[in-house]
């Protein structure tokens, strides 16, 4: 039996705590990780074990929920749910999006090299994550 | 001598100091409610902080009891006071050696049965409580009549009563308004240590749980006795042997040292990740961002309100003042 997927957030980040939730639960989405079927801790259960608030919790499942990951129905679990594919954006809206990613991509780079790890270590990160996407 | 005297120094001095001298080594992490160093506590200076609170500690515990020998009776209030002062005292000495972090949390995205994982049947002992003053206050009513119109509320040294009290409902049910406050409380507390639990329970928490409901056993079946106490017409003296009832504190404070030294030989699998900012003085916790009602206290035994949480901030101000109406019902 595969051990359960774990989420880490950190109460002093700068980054709000239902952002750290989303992050990460989407990340476990996309690795496949989390699966569509899965249940997800109930509200107030994932909200006690983090120590945050339950409209935390609750607008971070709201928020993936939006986005077509999740499915919630009240006095029911949460569940994850296929997603589908997603219709190829307009090409105006594509360029738009890339470059808001891509000028994301240099700022958390040039956070990273700022803040002291070496750029070997920022490259081979960035080529796990390729092999990842791909 | 006057053994009420020694028997007053003993359970409101001496067991006192001798269970919060226990508290530093309490929590790992934490020494004074401060976040230190793993080990920090067995280093020079560490110990040297410990070493002086406790000199403290017994110093203002020597101080009050001689003032409580000479009949100051605010002597205990006193000493609860210098106790909370001497904490911070130790606290602003413990600073210099802080550490920060400690503000990462995890959660595992199970469902399923570690949700209902938690409970335990001795949550239930507060309930247990409440249902056995419940047949006490019904078997007091339905012998009402059998009540005399004036009976003893307390007792000397030798057990003789020297004080009495005329039949009414507020002396005959008075004592049922304390115990039924201090069950509910203590049933919040359990239901709270419970519900907050998350989905393991870590040995910590299970051990204040069965704590509560010693407790709440203990409190009730007390009760039971002294709420009967009206019922015994022929009795000048209290129910059993006398000096029963001058051990009744020990026999409190007995498993509650024990827990103290069980506690310190926990390794600390419920390590609550705060912020430390949301801790007042080190030992009020109040965050509005945390959905969590009860969590382990920093320093010592046992578990601190969140009185950023609504439920927190409505069920205790409730309980004290069900238990202030008693109090003041009693004395009307």
């Amino acid at each position: 039996m595969q051990p359960a997927p774990v989420i880490l957030i950190d109460l002093a980040a700068a980054t709000p705590a239902y952002r750290q939730i989303v992050d990460q639960i989407r990340h476990l989405l996309v690795t496949g990780a989390l699966r569509a079927g899965a249940a997800l801790p109930s509200v107030r259960r994932l909200a006690v074990d983090l120590g945050v608030h339950h409209n935390t919790v609750a607008k971070a499942y709201r928020t993936l929920a939006e986005e077509g990951w999740l499915r919630s129905a009240q006095g029911k679990a949460v569940q994850v749910v296929e997603r589908g594919v997603l219709p190829a954006p307009a090409p105006a809206e594509m360029e738009a999006l890339a470059s808001g990613f891509e000028r994301r991509l240099r700022h958390l780079a040039a956070e990273m090299r700022a803040q002291g790890l070496p750029g070997e270590w920022i490259a081979r990160q960035l080529r796990v994550l390729a092999g990842e996407v791909e | 001598m006057d053994w009420a005297q020694v028997w007053a120094i003993a359970v409101a001095m001496i067991l006192p100091a001798a269970f919060v001298q226990m508290f530093p080594l309490w929590q790992r992490q934490f020494l004074f409610t401060v976040r230190v160093p793993e080990g920090f506590a067995a280093s020079a200076d560490g110990r040297r902080i410990v070493r002086r609170f406790r000199a403290r500690l017994w110093a203002v515990a020597a101080v009050c009891s001689a003032a409580l020998w000479f009949g100051a009776i605010w002597a205990p209030l006193v000493n609860a006071l210098a106790i909370l002062l001497l904490i911070q005292w130790a606290r602003m000495e413990t600073r210099s050696f802080a550490v920060a972090g400690g503000t990462l949390r995890q959660a595992a995205l199970t469902v399923g049965e570690e949700d209902s994982a938690c409970f335990a049947w001795w949550t239930l002992a507060p309930v247990l409580g409440l249902l056995l003053l419940a047949l006490t206050a019904a078997y007091l009513l339905g012998n009402r009549e059998a009540i005399p119109a004036r009976f003893p509320t307390h007792w000397g040294v030798t057990g003789e009563p020297d004080r009495w009290s005329a039949k009414s409902v507020s002396s005959v049910f008075g004592l049922f308004g304390i115990g039924v406050a201090v069950q509910a409380m203590l049933g919040f507390i359990s239901y709270a240590m419970a519900a907050d639990a998350g989905a393991v329970m870590s040995p910590r928490r299970r051990m204040n749980l069965q704590t509560v409901a010693f407790v709440s056993l203990a409190v009730s079946a007390l009760h039971v006795v002294l709420d009967l106490i009206p019922l015994r017409q022929t009795a000048q003296a209290l129910p059993g042997p006398m000096w029963v009832w001058f051990l009744l504190p020990a026999l409190f404070m007995a498993p509650a040292l024990w827990l103290g030294v069980r506690a310190q030989r926990l390794e600390d699998s419920e390590a609550e990740p705060t912020r430390d900012d949301a801790w007042i003085g080190g030992i009020w916790y109040s965050n509005r961002d945390d959905a969590r009602m009860m969590l382990p206290n920093r320093m010592g035994p046992g578990h601190a309100y969140n009185f950023g949480h609504p439920g927190v901030r409505v069920a205790v101000p409730a309980v004290l003042a069900l238990l202030f109406v008693s109090i003041f019902g009693l004395k009307l």
